[in-house]
C-alpha cells in the first residue's frame, strides 16, 4: 500500500506498531523493507519526498561545502521516492576481501566482519540490481601479479531504479505501508533512553505533526542525512543520538575520481581494464586501494556502458605513430589503441572530513549541514602511485605507454575539473565493535541504543574504491536478516 | 524523468572529465616524479628524470613515462 502523508487520517497510525519502521525508499530502505515482509513482518515504509522532484523536497538537501571543491549538495543526491538510485550510474563491485582487514596505511581501517558476512547475499544482490553473471577480466600486463590484480565491474542494466523497479510490488503488499510526503523530524525515546518508541514526521502543507511507533526503526536516509537526523535529534539528548563519543558525521569518505592521463597500447582495448593494488604491493607502497581504469571514458561515462567498447576498424598505423601522434595531441587514428588512464580510490579515515550542523534551520527546524571534504597526503599518495605503477609497468612490457597529468606529477591542489567525488556519501556512521571508533556495531545497531539501526553507506568501515550500491544492498539483506530473526525471536 | 536531464552524472562527468584532460596535456612540462619502490633517480640529458628499475629505465617527457629507447626512435632527443 502506498499512502501520501499529506492527505493522512487521525486514525492511520492509532493503536498501529509497525515491527519496523524504515525510513528512506533508497537501495537501503526499500531492500530491507522488502526483506522483512518477506519474513512476515509489518513494514512502514516512509519517504520524505513524492514519486518525483520537486523543489519542496529537494530543496531541503541544501547546504554547505568545505575543503576540496565538491559539488552542491542538493545536486549530489535526489530527495524522492527510489532516492538516489533515480541518478545513479549502475556500476557495481563488491568490496575486496582485504578492504575489510586493516591496512597500516590507513589507521583505525578494518570492519567487525568479513566479505563472506556479506557474499553470502551476493545472489539476491544481483537479481535485484539486474547484473548479469560474473566473467574473467581482461590482462594486460604480464608482471601485474606481484604489484596489481586486475578488476572488473558489473553494471546494471537496465540500471536499478528502486522507486520504479518495485512501485508497484509495494503498492500491493498487505506487509509494507509506505507514506510519501513523510519527512522525520524527530525520535522519542523511552524513559531508560535506551529505546526509540516513537518517530515525529511532518508533510509539506500542513503544520501539524503526526507520530509512528514501531518494535525497531531503521535510518536509511543516505551517507549525509543519517549524520544529520541523528545530530539533529536532540531533544533528548543534547548532543544527538548515538554521539556519546562524539563519532557522527565523522570520517566522511568520497571516492576521488580522477582522469590521470592517457594511453596508447599496442593491443587494442576491447573492454574497460581495471587494476587494482594487491595487498603486499599496498602495505609496501603505503597507500590504500585503487581501481585504474584502462579505455575510452566517453564511451564508459554513457549511461549504457556495459564493459565491452565498441569494436573499431583493424588499425593499420604503427604503435610509435599512434604515439608520436598522442604526443603532439593529435586526434587518435586508431581509437581502440588509444585511451583515458582514470583512478577512483580509497580515503583515508579522517575525523575533521565530516558532516557537521550550522546554525542555519529548515522550514521544519532542522539545522542544516556543512560538509568539510579534504585529501589526506595518503590520498594523493595513492593517487600518484596508481598512476606510476601502471604507467611504468606499460613501458617496462612494451605493451603501451601512459601519461601522468601535470597537477598529480606537480603535488598540486586539484579543481574540480580535475578530481571530483562519485556522489559516494561513506563512513558517517561508521560501523565498529568499539563504540569509541564506530556509532554502530556489526549488526548496524546504534551502540548506545537497543532498537535504533542505520542502513546505507554511512556505516561503511572504510570505502575500498569499489563503488558503493552493490555493497549498501549486501548490507541491507543482511541487516533485514538479522532484523528478521531479532523480532521474531522476541 | 527530469533528474535524467539535470544532473546525471554521466553527463557530469563526461563534460568535466574531458574539459579536465585537454587543459592538464596542454601544458608541457618535464616534471620529477615521486620514488617508488626504491628506484634510484638518474639525471639525464635535457634535464628529464630518469628511473633505474632494471629493465633499462624508464623516462618522463611532456608527462609520458617512456623508455630510455624511446627517445631516439621517436626522435626526442
Amino acid at each position: 500500500m502506498i499512502l501520501d502523508a499529506e492527505t493522512r487520517a487521525d486514525d492511520w497510525f492509532r493503536d498501529r506498531i509497525f515491527d519496523a519502521c524504515v525510513l528512506g525508499t533508497g537501495p537501503a530502505g526499500i531492500t530491507l523493507a522488502r526483506k522483512l515482509a518477506r519474513h512476515g513482518l509489518s513494514v512502514g515504509l516512509f519517504e520524505a519526498g513524492g514519486f518525483d522532484l520537486s523543489p519542496d523536497s529537494q530543496d531541503l538537501y541544501k547546504g554547505i561545502t568545505t575543503g576540496q571543491p565538491y559539488y552542491a549538495l542538493d545536486a549530489a543526491r535526489l530527495r524522492y521516492f527510489g532516492g538516489t538510485s533515480n541518478h545513479w550510474g549502475g556500476w557495481t563491485r563488491p568490496l575486496d576481501r582485504y578492504d575489510f582487514e586493516p591496512n597500516p596505511a590507513n589507521p583505525l581501517s578494518g570492519w567487525p566482519i568479513a566479505k563472506d558476512d556479506l557474499d553470502r547475499h551476493a545472489a539476491e544482490a544481483d537479481e535485484i540490481l539486474n547484473l548479469p553473471a560474473d566473467t574473467p577480466p581482461h590482462e594486460l600486463l604480464a608482471s601485474a601479479g606481484s604489484a596489481l590484480a586486475t578488476r572488473r565491474f558489473r553494471f546494471s542494466r537496465p540500471t536499478t531504479r528502486f522507486g520504479e523497479k518495485y512501485r508497484d510490488e509495494l503498492a500491493g503488499s498487505d506487509r509494507i505501508r509506505v507514506h510519501l510526503n513523510a519527512n522525520l523530524v524527530d525520535l522519542h525515546l523511552d524513559e531508560r533512553r535506551r529505546s526509540v518508541v516513537e518517530a515525529i514526521f511532518r508533510s509539506y502543507g500542513r503544520d501539524d505533526s503526526f507520530a509512528v511507533r514501531a518494535r525497531t526503526f531503521a535510518l536509511c536516509l543516505g551517507g549525509l542525512e543519517n549524520p544529520r537526523l541523528l545530530l539533529n535529534i536532540a531533544s533528548e539528548i543534547a548532543a544527538g543520538l548515538g554521539n556519546e563519543n562524539d563519532l557522527v558525521g565523522r570520517y566522511f569518505l568520497e571516492h576521488p575520481h580522477a582522469p590521470v592521463g592517457r594511453v596508447v597500447v599496442r593491443k587494442p582495448l576491447t573492454d574497460m581494464l581495471v587494476y587494482s593494488p594487491t595487498p603486499a604491493f599496498m602495505r609496501r607502497a603505503e597507500v590504500c586501494n585503487f581501481g585504474l581504469r584502462l579505455g575510452d571514458m566517453d564511451q564508459w561515462n554513457a549511461g549504457d556502458f556495459t564493459g565491452p567498447f565498441k569494436p573499431e576498424p583493424q588499425c593499420t598505423i604503427d604503435f610509435d605513430a599512434l604515439l608520436t601522434d598522442e604526443m603532439k595531441k593529435a586526434p587518435a587514428a586508431c581509437p581502440a589503441h588509444v585511451g583515458d588512464a582514470f583512478v577512483a580510490c580509497e580515503q583515508t579515515l579522517n575525523g575533521e572530513n565530516r558532516v557537521k550542523l550550522t546554525a542555519e534551520k529548515d522550514r521544519f527546524g532542522l539545522r542544516t549541514i556543512e560538509l568539510a571534504w579534504r585529501l589526506s597526503d595518503t590520498d594523493r599518495h595513492t593517487l600518484k602511485t596508481a598512476a606510476m605503477e601502471v604507467s611504468r609497468r606499460m613501458a617496462e612490457e612494451d605493451v603501451g605507454r601512459m601519461s601522468i597529468v601535470p597537477w598529480l606529477l606537480n603535488d598540486e591542489t586539484p579543481t574540480l575539473d580535475q578530481l571530483w567525488g562519485g556522489n559516494h556519501h561513506m563512513g558517517t556512521t561508521r560501523m565498529s565493535a568499539d563504540p569509541k571508533r564506530g556509532v554502530v556495531d556489526a549488526n548496524l545497531k546504534v551502540h548506545s541504543l537497543d532498537n535504533l539501526y542505520v542502513g546505507g553507506s554511512s556505516v561503511f568501515a572504510t570505502s575500498g574504491h569499489a563503488n558503493p550500491t552493490y555493497t549498501i544492498v549486501q548490507l541491507a539483506l543482511r541487516l533485514g536478516s538479522h532484523l528478521a530473526e531479532r523480532l521474531q525471536k522476541s | 524523468m527530469l533528474n535524467q536531464v539535470t544532473i546525471a552524472d554521466p553527463a557530469f562527468f563526461q563534460r568535466h572529465a574531458t574539459k579536465g584532460i585537454s587543459e592538464a596535456l596542454s601544458t608541457s612540462r618535464r616534471k620529477v616524479l615521486a620514488l617508488l619502490g626504491g628506484l634510484a633517480a638518474v639525471t639525464v640529458a635535457g634535464g628529464m628524470t630518469a628511473y633505474a628499475t632494471g629493465h633499462g629505465g624508464v623516462v618522463v617527457r611532456d608527462g609520458w613515462i617512456l623508455r630510455a629507447d624511446d627517445l631516439a626512435r621517436l626522435g626526442l632527443e
